[in-house]
C-alpha cells in the first residue's frame, strides 16, 4: 500500500473542516455511502456464492425429492459410501488428468514460440497476432470444428487413410480422450505466448551483453538470465493451467457422443470430472453426489488457487 | 562506417537463424490455420459432393447450401433454432451483467483508492480473499440454490445468469484498485473537490476517463468470456429455446442437423463457421487493445 498516507484525506476533509470531531468514530453520511458501496461485492459473494457452496455441502450427507430443501433426510453417508465404489469416478479422474496435462504441453508450446517470436525478425508482431486468435475462439465452435476432422469422413482419416472412428472408437477409446487434448493444446498456448513475449521484452539486454562479454555460452546465459526472469510468470501459467484444465467441461461435453458402453464416449474416455458432475446433478438430479464430487474437487484445487492468489496480492503490494 | 560493416557482418551471421525461426513461426501458422480451412472450405461444399467424394479440401463447386440449411432457407430443417436469435440473445445477456459489474467494481475500487473510513483495510482483505476460492468447482452444483429460490424454470432461468455479475467481481476490484493508485494523482481529484464537484461527479468525468486503458482491457476480456459461455445457457435456459444464447444455439444445432439422417457435414461446418465469425471481426478491429489488456491484466510479477 505504498500511497496510503498520501492518499485519503480527499474523503474526509471538507467534513472534517465543516464540523470539528466528535468522541469514537463517526458515521458520518460519507462513511455510510463508502460503506455501502464497497459492500455490494461482499453480498453479492455471500449471496451467490456462498449460499450454494452451504447448501451444497448439506446436500452431501441428505438425500431430496426433486432436488427440494423441504424433503431433505439424513442418508447416513451413502453419497460417501458411494464414493469409494464408484468405477465411473476414477475412469473421469484419470479422464481428467490426462486431459488437465494438455495445459502443460500448451505451456512448452507457448514459451517455444515465444522465444521464437522474441528474436529481432520482421513480423513477429503479426506472427502474435495472429496466435492469439484460437485463444478468444468459442470453445463450442471449435469442438465442433475438431468433431468434424476427427469424424469418419473427417480431414484425418483422409490424411492418414484410415477409416476410424476417432470420436467413437470401441477398439481404443482414449482416441477420444487424445482428440480433446489435442482440440485444448491447439487453443490454449495463444494467452502463455502473450505473457511470455512480454516476460522475454521485460528482461534487461544488456545483461546478455555482459554475459557474452564474460564468455557465457547459450546454455549459461538460458539459465541464469532469461529463466529467472521467466519464473514467475511459469508459476502463475502452471497454477492458472492446473485450475483450468480440471474443470474443463465443454470440449468433453461436445466431442464426446453418447454410445452404448458410455456416455461419454466409448468406455466414457470423455467424461471429466466435471461432466461427470453435471450429468448427476443437473441431468439426474443427483445433486447429492454431485455435491460429494464439487468439493472434492474445490479441496484439490484450493491449493493451487491459495497460493495463486498469494502471490498475485505480494506480487501487488 | 565501421558500423555499418559491423552491422552487415552480424546480419550475414545471424541469417540462418532468422530462416529457422521463419520457418518455425509458418509451420506453428500453417497447425493453427489449416483446421479452420479445413472446415471453411467444407462449410462451401452440396451434402451431395461429400457424400458422394468422400473428404477433399477444395470444393468442386462452390455452394452454399450449408449456410442455407442452418439458416433455415427452404424446408428441409423447418425447426431449425435461430442462430441471430441466439447472437441477439448473447449479446444482451453478455452485456448487461458486464457493464454493471464493471460499473460497480471500478466504483468499489475507486473508493477503496482514494476515501479513508473504517473498516477499510479489513473490507478489502475480505473482498481479496473471496478470490482464493476456486468457486469453479461449484458452477454446476449452484443449480441446487437456484433451483429452489425459483430462479430457474422458464424465463426465469436468466436470473442466475445477469444477477449475480452486477455486484461486481473481486478480481477486477483488485486489478483496478491497483492502477488507480498509481494512475489517479491525488493532486488532481484534490483540486476538482476544491473545485466544488461531487464524488459521483469527479467518478464519472474524472476516474472513468482516466481508467478507460484498463476498463477496456476488463471489458474485452469479460465480453469474450461471455460471448463464449455455455455451461450456465446449458443448465438454466436448456428449455427455453427462445432465450438461448448462441453456444447453446451452435450445439444444439449441430445435434439437430446430425440427426437429419444425411450428417450434413457441410452444415455442420457452416455452424462452426458462423460461431465463430462475430468475435474474429470484432479481433481484428480491437487485437492491439487484447494483447495489452493481457500483458496489464495478467503479467503481474
Amino acid at each position: 500500500m505504498r500511497s496510503q498516507t498520501a492518499t485519503a484525506e480527499i474523503g474526509v476533509k471538507d467534513t472534517l473542516i465543516k464540523k470539528p470531531r466528535r468522541h469514537g468514530i463517526r458515521f458520518n453520511k460519507k462513511y455510510l455511502m463508502c460503506l455501502l458501496i464497497v459492500s455490494i461485492p461482499l453480498i453479492g459473494f455471500v449471496a451467490f456464492s456462498g449460499f450454494p457452496v452451504i447448501l451444497s455441502f448439506i446436500s452431501m450427507f441428505c438425500d431430496m425429492k426433486y432436488n427440494k430443501l423441504d424433503t431433505l433426510t439424513w442418508n447416513n453417508f451413502a453419497n460417501f459410501q458411494r464414493l469409494f465404489s464408484d468405477a465411473t469416478l476414477l475412469q473421469s479422474v484419470k479422464v481428467t488428468l490426462i486431459i488437465a496435462s494438455a495445459q502443460f504441453v500448451s505451456l512448452a508450446i507457448a514459451i517455444t514460440i515465444a522465444a521464437f517470436l522474441s528474436q529481432n525478425v520482421k513480423g513477429t508482431r503479426v506472427f502474435q497476432t495472429l496466435f492469439f486468435v484460437p485463444y478468444i475462439c468459442s470453445t463450442v465452435a471449435i469442438a465442433i470444428m475438431w468433431t468434424q476432422i476427427f469424424g469418419g469422413k473427417g480431414a484425418l482419416n483422409a490424411l492418414l487413410g484410415t477409416n476410424i472412428q476417432w470420436l467413437d472408437n470401441q477398439n481404443n477409446p482414449y482416441t477420444l480422450t487424445i482428440a480433446i487434448f489435442i482440440s485444448i493444446i491447439w487453443q490454449a498456448p495463444g494467452y502463455g505466448i502473450v505473457m511470455y513475449c512480454s516476460a522475454f521484452k521485460a528482461i534487461n539486454p544488456s545483461l546478455y551483453e555482459a554475459a557474452a562479454l564474460d564468455g557465457a555460452n547459450a546454455f549459461q546465459k538460458f539459465r541464469h538470465i532469461t529463466l529467472p526472469g521467466i519464473t514467475s510468470i511459469t508459476l502463475f501459467l502452471v497454477l492458472a493451467g492446473i485450475l483450468t484444465g480440471f474443470t474443463t467441461f465443454e470440449a468433453a461435453q461436445i466431442m464426446a457422443p453418447d454410445t452404448w458402453t458410455g456416455v461419454a464416449g466409448p468406455d466414457n474416455a470423455g467424461l471429466t470430472i466435471m461432466y461427470y458432475i453435471y450429468r448427476e446433478g443437473v441431468k439426474f438430479g443427483n445433486m447429492g453426489y454431485a455435491s460429494v464430487l464439487s468439493w472434492l474437487l474445490f479441496l484439490v484445487l484450493m491449493i493451487p488457487s491459495a497460493y495463486l492468489i498469494r502471490k498475485r496480492i505480494l506480487a501487488e503490494n | 562506417m565501421e558500423e555499418v560493416i559491423k552491422r552487415r557482418k552480424r546480419f550475414k551471421k545471424v541469417k540462418p537463424a532468422t530462416v529457422i525461426t521463419y520457418v518455425v513461426l509458418s509451420m506453428y501458422l500453417l497447425l493453427l490455420f489449416v483446421p479452420f480451412l479445413v472446415i471453411l472450405f467444407t462449410s462451401f461444399m452440396s451434402d451431395a459432393e461429400i457424400v458422394g467424394n468422400g473428404f477433399h479440401l477444395f470444393p468442386k463447386k462452390f455452394s452454399i447450401e450449408g449456410y442455407e440449411l442452418i439458416f433455415g432457407v427452404g424446408t428441409d430443417f423447418e425447426d431449425v433454432p435461430n442462430l441471430f436469435l441466439g447472437f441477439f440473445n448473447t449479446l444482451w445477456q453478455t452485456l448487461i451483467p458486464l457493464v454493471g459489474g464493471l460499473f460497480v467494481s471500478a466504483l468499489v475500487a475507486f473508493i477503496y483508492s482514494k476515501f479513508k473510513f473504517p473498516g477499510r483495510k479489513a473490507l478489502f482483505m475480505i473482498t481479496v480473499l473471496t478470490m482464493t476460492f476456486p468457486l469453479g468447482a461449484f458452477g454446476f452444483v449452484s443449480f441446487l440454490f437456484y433451483q429452489n429460490i425459483g430462479w430457474v424454470g422458464g424465463a426465469r432461468g436468466i436470473l442466475p445468469i445477469i444477477i449475480p455479475g452486477l455486484f461486481g467481481s473481486a478480481t477486477v476490484i483488485f486489478f483496478l484498485r491497483t492502477y488507480f493508485d498509481s494512475a489517479l494523482s491525488n493532486d488532481v481529484l484534490e483540486s476538482a473537490k476544491i473545485d466544488g464537484a461531487g464524488t459521483f461527479r469527479i467518478f464519472f468525468t474524472m476516474v472513468l476517463p482516466l481508467a478507460k486503458p484498463a476498463v477496456i482491457a476488463q471489458f474485452l476480456l469479460g465480453f469474450v468470456g461471455g460471448y463464449n459461455s455455455y455451461g450456465a445457457a446449458l443448465m438454466y435456459l436448456y428449455k427455453s429455446e427462445s432465450l438461448w444464447n448462441l453456444q447453446l444455439t451452435l450445439s444444439e444445432m449441430v445435434s439437430f442437423v446430425s440427426q437429419e439422417g444425411g450428417g450434413y457435414n457441410n452444415a455442420q461446418c457452416a455452424v462452426a463457421i458462423m460461431g465463430l465469425l462475430p468475435l474474429l471481426v470484432l479481433y481484428i478491429f480491437v487485437q492491439k487493445y487484447f494483447i495489452e489488456g493481457i500483458n496489464i491484466g495478467g503479467g503481474k510479477e
